[in-house]
């Protein structure tokens, strides 16, 4: 068994993936930010959460051997997908605390990209 | 896809809820004892509290072993042996001796002294969850039924796929707050979806465990028309190619010490592959005769994610190396399925994965049940004794299995050591409770109907929390002296267990209230009919849902 904190920060990148791979939808941005609310990200949402699922696979290299690290990391994004299905469906506040610091300033610089 | 042949979704649709439903009842047995089995062992020491050890900070040498057993029995002459080496999750000894005189020995024993840990009163998870798994311990049956229903797994899973239409828009959608039909639905699709890699992959590695078997069924038609053929012969060579064996010489001869035998396969294992490698078993065939052979084995490496069939035999009287096998390519292909599915590496983060992807596999196919039973009720409320079949069908295979299971874990720790009744041991009591207990909540669905399920949760909690405290009555390990005794596979069973306390208590809370909105509903109903209490039921099926 390899390094737990590595392992740890990979599962944290896998959700942080996840969480913007499901605020990319509109329904589930309705529900975390309220209506009428962007992506946090604006239109690089989506590929930063794939980027960061992709970037979770380093750690997790990093920290155990490459058979464990490679299975270990997709069923840590499996993991963090139902994680973040299920803090949609109950606990969707949690969410919002988490992206908040994202939305609230970077709003304008996704602007400025556009 | 699929819109260019008209049909060919309602097709699948059709194939994916019948199959579904006839197959239920077998796929939810086979994974939910399935999940049980990535904590096979640690359901073993909960259940089995002899075994409860902590490693010893020196192991004695599977030598010492063998002359524990041979002090145990003196007048025995060993034949053969086999011996599992201690590891982190079975930390103890267990050998299997056959003796000359058709007499046989089978112990657990202390890694650090060698004492007995005592009688095995009880099958657990290794000796029933598992087999439960694959074989549902109907031997030939059981496991041509597992591959058939493994089989249709990978059709629903595929056919799953076709008929949903919005897979990526829905992909993490739960709308738990709608009617419970929808949400039901949701659910199915999310636990689906997600994880269906792994869902397809479980299966497939299943399979290629089973691959040799498989085979072995039209081969053995072949063999019986043609008992000299050249293929069959072939293949089981093939198929058993890590195997050796030779005759006895009828010579006596003195047996070398197995533990350097045990250390040079290790060296030698370890060259090849780059990393620390422990034998995890020793066979020895023809004891104490010229011709002994022992066999060194590693089958599942800590710190591999494949299975291995690494085995050196060894010549016993002269310490040669008979064979040293390496896995042909394909056969690593193979091995590298059989690890994945078996989950036998130490990595704990992993094991709980497994167990996370497991139980959503169980939500999967709960779900389906019950979305089809939903679908059922609306269509054919004309037909109440097949709503009702299903009905009683689907509760007795979700809520009743876990309560079987519950039951199991219960009755072991109340039962008495020395157990017995018209003449079954201990351990066949354990599971006729299994048992009994399953048949009765089916009995019990079909009698109480939509009121079950919230009596089964009631029941699931009550269990979970008694299985907790009859632990701590019976061995005085409650979870802190647990923690204190560094007994983590004990302090996880337990915590499990309370976890499913609660979620089985939450769920008959909220299907208490549902019920009784259902029945509001109804009183209100009948009250506007007035007299006319079919309309009535007919109301209280369709909101039940």
């Amino acid at each position: 068994m390899g390094s737990l904190l590595l392992l740890g920060v990979s599962a944290l990148l896998a959700l942080a993936g996840c969480t913007l791979l499901a605020l990319n939808q509109k329904q589930h941005v309705a529900t975390v930010l309220g209506r009428g609310a962007q992506p946090p990200l604006g239109k690089a949402t989506p590929a930063t959460g794939w980027l960061l699922l992709a970037l979770a696979l380093i750690p997790s290299m990093l920290g155990d051997r490459p058979g464990f690290a490679v299975l270990y990391w997709l069923l840590a994004i499996f993991g963090s997908a139902l994680t973040v299905v299920m803090l949609i469906a109950f606990k969707p506040g949690w969410l919002k605390n988490a992206v908040v610091p994202l939305v609230s300033k970077p709003e304008m610089k996704s602007r400025s990209v556009e | 896809m699929s819109e260019s042949k008209p049909g060919f979704r309602p097709a699948m649709t059709w194939l994916h809820s019948w199959a579904g439903l006839v197959l239920g009842l077998l796929l939810m047995t086979i994974w939910w004892t399935g999940t049980l089995s990535v904590f096979d062992k640690e359901i073993d020491r909960w259940m089995q509290p002899e075994t409860r050890i902590a490693a010893p900070e020196q192991r004695i040498s599977a030598d010492a072993i063998v002359e524990r057993v041979l002090t145990e029995r003196p007048d025995g002459t060993l034949s053969s042996l086999l011996i599992y080496l201690p590891e982190e999750r079975v930390p103890f000894y267990e050998v299997h001796a056959e003796f000359e005189n058709a007499e046989s020995y089978r112990g657990r024993l202390h890694p650090g002294t060698g004492e007995e840990l005592g009688d095995e009163v009880s099958l657990a998870a290794s000796g029933f969850l598992y087999p439960m798994h694959y074989r549902l311990h109907s031997g030939a049956v059981g496991y041509i039924a597992v591959a058939l229903a493994t089989f249709m797994m990978m059709v629903l899973l595929v056919t799953g796929v076709v008929i949903h239409r919005k897979i990526f828009t829905d992909f993490f959608t739960f709308r738990a707050n709608r009617k419970s039909r929808r949400s039901t639905l949701d659910l199915h699709n999310v636990t689906g979806t997600i994880f269906l890699p792994f869902h397809f992959l479980i299966c497939l590695s299943g399979f290629a465990i089973f691959a040799g078997w498989y085979a072995s069924i039209p081969l053995s038609f072949v063999q019986l028309a043609d008992p000299e053929n050249r293929a069959v012969e072939l293949f089981y060579a093939a198929d058993n190619d890590a195997y050796y064996s030779r005759e006895a010489a009828g010579e006596p001869a003195e047996m070398l010490a197995m533990a350097p035998m045990v250390a040079q396969a290790e060296t030698i294992w370890r060259d090849r592959y780059g990393v620390e490698a422990k034998a995890d078993r020793i066979d020895v065939t023809h004891y104490g005769d010229a011709n002994a052979v022992v066999e060194v084995r590693r089958h599942f490496p800590s710190n591999r994610t494949e299975a291995h069939r690494d085995s050196i035999n060894f010549d016993g009287a002269t310490g040669a190396v008979l064979t040293n096998f390496e896995a042909s390519p394909l056969r690593k292909t193979r091995t590298w399925l059989e690890g994945f599915h078996q989950v036998r590496f130490d990595h704990w983060p992993i094991r709980w994965l497994y167990l996370v992807a497991g139980l959503s596999g169980c939500v999967l196919i709960g779900t389906g049940f019950l979305f089809w039973a939903a679908s059922r009720r609306r269509k054919e409320a004309a037909q109440p004794f097949k709503v009702r079949l299903v009905d009683t069908i689907a509760v007795g295979s979700i809520t009743g299995l876990v309560l079987a299971t519950g039951a199991f874990l219960v009755v072991n720790r109340v039962l008495p050591l020395d157990a017995a009744a018209l003449g079954i041991e201990r351990a066949g009591l354990e599971v006729r409770c299994f048992f009994y207990v399953w048949l009765l909540t089916f009995v019990h669905a079909a009698i109480r109907k939509q009121r079950a399920w919230m009596e089964q949760c009631r029941a699931i909690a009550v269990l979970a929390v008694s299985a907790v405290a009859l632990n701590w009555l019976t061995t005085g390990d409650h979870l802190l002296a647990a923690i204190g005794k560094d007994l983590w596979p004990i302090v996880g069973v337990d915590l499990s267990l309370l976890s499913t306390a609660l979620i089985a208590a939450l769920a008959a809370g909220r299907l208490r209230s549902k019920m009784r909105q259902v029945e509001e509903a109804a009183v209100a109903t009948h009250r506007r009919d007035m007299g006319s209490p079919s309309g009535a039921a007919g109301t209280v099926a369709n909101r039940a849902e």
